[in-house]
């Protein structure tokens, strides 16, 4: 697509500070919120086990078998997706930008444009989107699988809740299926068929500041008491309005303060962290991060943007980011997904 | 035949800003769902004409 401009020649002088629109930083990658698994360039296994031991009465003769040794493997791909723009420079020839722009008729790209429009914002955005997806994609076919569920009252089955958030706010037709999409319907099992993922379900209501305290007391209780002996501890993963929520909460004397505790820009709930992550409002994750991975050849790939004329005998050029990129859930029985 | 369809332009956000509900995704579970916890209003539905069948046979 071409530069959208609707700059106007410029002749006088321009404020010097162009405003940019504020965007939210890739906290998933910045502070690394889950666990990144990269150098996979086609494919990766994910091998998990579990085993059961079944005590039973002594017998002198023939013993029965008994209890269970399991072990299965997720084949997990990452999709090869790119972010390609297009656009000739020459648009801002008469604008403020045409200051940046060193000296002489071949000379048509400004160092303005490229610090602000295309590493301030584009730059940004990819990391964003690459962001997004990982949390909130699901591909046409999964999407339509969660759709096909019969919602149900158990843990065995899928939520209304579950199915509506999915209709809503998953997808958008994705490369690949993200985070949340895996925890509601995956093959990694060990039967290797696809279904309802087996996460902990919670059935919440809409979370506001007056009731978001219960509603994480409900997704405290809901984690398996194993998951909070272990040395690591799990994570609240909560959309970003929920640091607004929890601030006015706490700003009611008549609440009890210590349940949530933000230090700097740090907040806990019963001593286990809060962090912020472009989810649907509603929606909590509780997971350790050593069971979500961001599967990608190269992180960094994120913030790799290739920048150069389309052709050596043309001055238009050309934006070019490739990545590949997916999720995966790991122990998913030990994960608690709360969908008001 | 779904109970509930949502009137002409009528979309819910009802997961936030960037989640979209109408009516090629809604279910009449979801609708249901969505009124009881306030995140829609029946008078975003066309009105629902439900046929009553005539009994037969002996009420007593």
């Amino acid at each position: 697509m071409a530069i959208v401009s609707n700059s106007v020649d410029i002749r006088g002088v321009a404020a010097e500070p162009i405003i940019e629109e504020i965007l939210f930083q890739n906290n998933t990658i910045a502070k690394g919120l889950v666990t990144f698994e990269d150098d996979i360039k086609a494919e990766t296994i994910f091998t998990e086990v579990s085993a059961e031991a079944q005590m039973q009465a002594f017998v002198s003769g023939i013993p029965t078998s008994d209890g269970s040794l399991n072990t299965w493997d997720t084949v997990v791909t990452p999709a090869k997706v790119m972010f390609y723009q297009e656009f000739d420079p020459e648009t801002l020839r008469f604008s403020r930008y045409k200051r940046s722009m060193a000296p002489g008729a071949w000379n048509n790209f400004s160092t303005e444009f490229e610090r602000v429009v295309i590493g301030g914002q584009y730059a940004p955005q990819v990391s964003l989107s690459a962001e997004r997806n990982f949390w909130l994609g699901a591909t046409a076919a999964t999407k339509a699988a969660i759709a096909a569920l019969t919602p149900g009252g158990t843990n065995a089955t899928i939520s209304t809740e579950e199915q509506a958030m999915a209709a809503a706010s998953l997808g958008a037709a994705a490369q690949f299926d993200g985070i949340l999409t895996k925890f509601l319907y995956n093959d990694s099992r060990a039967s290797g068929v696809a279904g309802l993922g087996e996460r902990n379900r919670v059935v919440g209501t809409t979370i506001d500041s007056s009731n978001i305290k219960a509603e994480y007391d409900k997704i405290y209780e809901a984690i398996p008491s194993v998951v909070l002996q272990g040395m690591e501890k799990p994570l609240f993963y909560a959309p970003y309005s929920h640091k607004q929520l929890i601030a006015t909460f706490n700003n009611n004397v008549a609440n009890y303060k210590d349940a949530f505790l933000p230090m700097g820009d740090s907040y806990t709930f019963n001593g286990l962290e809060i962090v912020f992550v472009p989810i649907p409002e509603n929606v909590v994750i509780s997971a350790l991060k050593s069971h979500l991975f961001w599967c990608t050849d190269l992180v960094s790939d994120v913030s790799r943007l290739k920048l150069e004329k389309i052709a050596a005998n043309r001055e238009d050029m050309f934006l070019k980011s490739i990545m590949t990129e997916t999720s995966h859930v790991a122990n998913q029985k030990f994960n608690v997904l709360y969908v008001g | 035949m779904a109970k509930y369809t949502l009137k002409d332009g009528v979309v819910l956000k009802p997961y936030g800003e960037n989640s979209l509900i109408d009516n090629s995704n809604i279910t009449d579970a979801m609708a249901e769902m969505l009124i009881a916890k306030g995140r829609a209003k029946k008078e975003d539905f066309k009105q629902v004409t439900i046929k009553k069948t005539k009994k037969h046979g002996n009420s007593k």
